[in-house]
């Protein structure tokens, strides 16, 4: 109740506007999430009628059947842990990097020599691409294929989140890490006591950016990796749902025919999707809290 | 001001030029490869008959010390279930143990991935000139590794070292398969013959819906047509919304030919082959663009007016459709009772779906179009050093895998049914280059004929004793043994097999003159078969008169198409 009087002081515009407004919104939000209710709808039913097309957001013939065949299939496991820790291992690499190139980039040139240079250094990959050839090529050439590492190496160093940071770090007020100078702070002291826990609603930001990277990431899986059980889960995904080719179905085995029914199950792939998609969904809420912080603590000191 | 803007204009210049390169970087290693390494391929073939003929020769000699062979592996949907089962399968089988200790053939694989990523990942090897010893490809890499000097010349090894029983089989064959394999005279690859008598287009419908209505299969077009109008107006499932004849679209699949709810059939009954290359006054012309075709597409765009094929097919979904029983008429192949049509009976144990020949438009057979009989090529790196290893292997899969081959064991490298969850190392997957008797599955349904006509000596054969067992199980209680309606409408009785024992008993095929890509193909193709589907689909859902037909004819000849005929008629000699 008090926050709503508050709110009354700075209230510009018409309530219709707020109406209609929130009915806009509103709609976005479902059309969002109706194809996610869809799939979980699918996921809880019979077979039969999610083939037939009768599920549309309640489950036809509630059952866990899928859900118990997903769990069955030491692949889905494998691929679930390898991608597991790859999110995490990822992150912390990623992070890393991303916040020891931010703060140098983030001084004044006097602070740092040829600081242009490193920038532009940084930049330039954001422009130029060398195209999938050359980039298999190379991380051949560094004896990565088939190798966990291929997952988070090549991606290492997210250039677009430093900018992120570092523009972040330039607005902080000099004084603050002028102060602490004086008071014989070194860099990494600014850094790591300064500097980060001021920064926490950008850090959530890019660490959400690259932990989805990490996460749906299932191409560079597929060429770099040779065994099936160091795939991540997003590479085991597509090759299940990928359309198909039928034309050379016509002299498929009995054996081969017979699986063709099971595989394309349509409540077996929900189920999956949605498994996959839960880690995400289940981060986001606890991430969401420090944009709300960003936004607000922008509006304040306008 | 001026500076930013000037930066701002060069920055999205350089933008523009990379993403041009990234473009052509992937075409690009291909492009120089082709000429670079054309010499390499005269020298290869020269190094790969230097093995020496013995005094007594045998083809299948154990070699001491064993040799390394590496490969790649596209795992298919039962071999992934198998993993699950046994993880260490792929390096522990008993193809890989018999080839380590009956031919001294040690299989390393390099890598293996899912049968639907297998064609990517391959494609990057190919580019990154990181090819295994022996790998599995389609007919068009086939002709790209031929083309860059990245396949051995096979020829030699394999007239030297090729087993009597493959021999047989090759001959079962016709040859077609080592036909397709042979690039300028020359065996490039070993071929996995599969036979192509399975091809064959057919016709499902409902058959619940034709007793409850008294109808019978329809020999003619217009037939057809009355029994589709007569399941729509019916709606026996009461799904509100029936409708006659099933059609899908799609990116894999087309109407064009997808193997399931496609037009091929219907074309053929009009005597209409649109991928075929015909004999025509003794020149070679293709199907798509004869006068055939024009009749076909005319009679369609009716059958779209009248609401017969759904007014919005582009974008429904036929699986779905035909599971909830909305159509009960469908153009398609064999292997449908499994998929799609299996999801019918799933979700109604009551329906029932029967195979008939094509109906034709003046009643007469159906004459269906067969294609290839290989589709995947077993190439040998050049850089091999022992290229024969690759036809011992061939030898070797004929020999124990081929049920009716003297050394077929059954047990240990083809274990069929239920019992392979308990025995995957034994699955006939696991074999890295493998053949098959060519007529397989209509021998399995003969065999079955004959049992059923009194001649119980058929069951000694192991293929045919297994389709006996679970036709005779499923037809104890056709309602309670629903999940098993796919494999019994595919070889049983009255299964799919029948109507192909019909085609081929009766000689109802056509062949295609020609069984791969051209060049000019590969350059044109993707264009004119674009314009092939937007132009037939317009025409059928009547956005475009039929007259645009020959317009599409004239643009056809035009785009490409003259370049393609010309080529293909020099190709065949005529």
């Amino acid at each position: 109740m008090k926050k709503k009087k508050k709110n009354k002081g700075i209230r510009h515009g018409s309530p219709v506007f707020d109406v209609f407004n929130y009915i806009f919104l509103g709609l976005m939000a479902l059309i969002c999430i109706m194809p996610i209710i869809n799939v979980l709808a699918i996921s809880f039913s019979q077979s039969g009628a999610a083939a037939a097309g009768r599920v549309t957001f309640w489950p036809v013939g509630f059952n866990l059947e899928s859900y118990r065949f997903a769990f069955s299939r030491p692949q889905f496991i494998t691929s679930f842990w390898v991608s597991i820790v790859r999110t995490i291992v990822g992150l912390a690499v990623n992070m890393t990097l991303t916040i020891l190139a931010a703060y140098p980039l983030s001084r004044s040139k006097k602070e740092l020599t040829g600081r242009n240079f490193y920038a532009w250094f940084f930049f330039i990959t954001i422009v130029f691409n060398s195209g999938l050839v050359p980039w298999y090529l190379a991380i051949r050439q560094f004896g990565l294929i088939n190798s966990f590492w291929a997952l988070i190496l090549p991606g290492a160093m997210p250039v677009f989140n430093a900018i992120i940071l570092m523009n972040f770090f330039k607005q902080l007020p000099d004084e603050l890490s002028e102060s602490a100078a004086i008071d014989g702070a070194g860099h990494f002291t600014i850094l790591f006591k300064i500097f980060l826990p001021v920064s926490l609603p950008p850090l959530a930001t890019v660490s959400l950016f690259s932990m989805i990277y990490h996460w749906n990431d299932w191409f560079s899986g597929l060429v770099l990796l040779n065994d099936m059980s160091k795939h991540p889960l997003q590479t085991y995904l597509q090759s299940i749902i990928v359309v198909r080719d039928s034309t050379t179905l016509s002299s498929a085995s009995r054996e081969s025919l017979e699986m063709l029914s099971q595989i394309s199950d349509r409540t077996l792939k929900s189920a999956q999707i949605f498994i996959a998609a839960l880690p995400i969904l289940a981060v986001y809420p606890f991430l969401q809290k420090y944009f709300m912080k960003g936004l607000v603590m922008g509006s304040v000191k306008g | 001001m001026q500076m930013k803007k000037l930066l701002a204009l060069v920055l999205s210049v350089i933008m523009a030029f990379s993403i041009i390169a990234c473009g052509s970087s992937t075409d690009s290693p291909q492009q120089g490869g082709t000429s670079s390494t054309q010499s390499g391929t005269a020298s290869d073939s020269a190094s790969s008959t230097d093995a020496q003929p013995d005094a007594v020769f045998d083809p299948m000699a154990k070699y001491d010390p064993a040799i390394t062979v590496t490969t790649a592996i596209s795992l298919d949907d039962e071999m992934q279930n198998y993993l699950g089962i046994k993880s260490d399968l792929l390096e522990n089988n008993n193809w890989i143990n018999a080839y380590r200790n009956e031919l001294g053939i040690d299989v390393s694989i390099d890598w293996a991935v899912p049968n639907t990523q297998y064609e990517q990942k391959l494609n990057s090897t190919i580019i990154a000139n990181d090819l295994p010893d022996i790998i599995a490809v389609n007919a068009q890499q086939l002709r790209l590794l031929v083309r860059n000097g990245m396949a051995a010349d096979l020829t030699d090894v394999f007239e030297q070292y090729a087993s009597p029983f493959t021999r047989e089989m090759m001959e079962a064959d016709g040859y077609m398969g080592l036909t397709e394999a042979t690039i300028d005279g020359r065996l490039m690859a070993i071929p996995l013959v599969q036979g192509n008598v399975d091809d064959s287009n057919m016709l499902w419908i409902r058959k619940d819906w034709m007793d409850q209505l008294g109808k019978t299969a329809p020999k003619t077009i217009d037939e057809l047509i009355e029994l589709a109008e007569a399941f729509m107006e019916a709606d026996l499932d009461g799904t509100g919304q029936a409708y006659g004849l099933g059609v899908t679209t799609g990116s894999w699949i087309s109407f064009l030919g997808g193997g399931w709810g496609d037009l091929p059939g219907f074309f053929e009954g009009f005597g209409a082959y649109p991928h075929a290359w015909l004999d025509i006054d003794g020149k070679a012309a293709f199907g798509r663009i004869q006068p055939e075709m024009r009749d076909a597409l005319a009679k369609l765009a009716g059958m779209y007016e009248s609401g017969v094929i759904h007014r919005e097919f582009a974008t429904r979904d036929l699986t779905e459709d035909i599971a909830a029983g909305r159509v009960g008429i469908m153009y398609g192949q064999h292997w449908n009772s499994f998929w799609p049509l299996q999801m019918n009976i799933d979700n109604n144990p009551h329906a029932d779906w029967l195979p008939f020949p094509i109906p034709t438009v003046d009643g007469s057979p159906g004459i269906s179009m067969l294609g290839n009989s290989a589709w995947t090529f077993y190439v040998v790196n050049p850089d091999f050093a022992n290229p024969e290893a690759v036809v011992k292997l061939y030898n070797f899969h004929y020999a124990v895998d081929c049920a009716l081959s003297p050394d077929y064991d059954g047990d240990q490298f083809h274990i069929g049914g239920d019992r392979v969850q308990e025995q995957p190392e034994s699955a006939f997957n696991w074999s890295i280059v493998k053949g098959f008797y060519p007529t397989q599955n209509l021998f399995i349904h003969r065999g079955l004929k004959a049992y059923f006509a009194g001649d119980e000596s058929v069951r000694e054969i192991g293929w045919i004793n297994d389709a006996v067992t679970s036709t005779l199980e499923y037809e104890e209680d056709p309602i309670g043994n629903a999940v098993s309606w796919g494999g019994y409408r595919w070889s049983g009785p009255e299964g799919a097999f029948s109507v192909i024992d019909y085609y081929q008993t009766n000689k109802h095929t056509i062949y295609n003159l020609l069984n791969y890509s051209t060049d000019a193909m590969a350059e044109y193709n993707t264009t004119l078969d674009d314009m092939s589907i937007t132009t037939f689909s317009r025409i059928i859902m009547g956005v475009d008169p039929i007259e645009e037909f020959d317009t599409f004819v004239a643009d056809w000849w035009r785009l490409g198409g003259e370049t393609i005929t010309n080529e293909v008629n020099y190709e065949l000699g005529r």
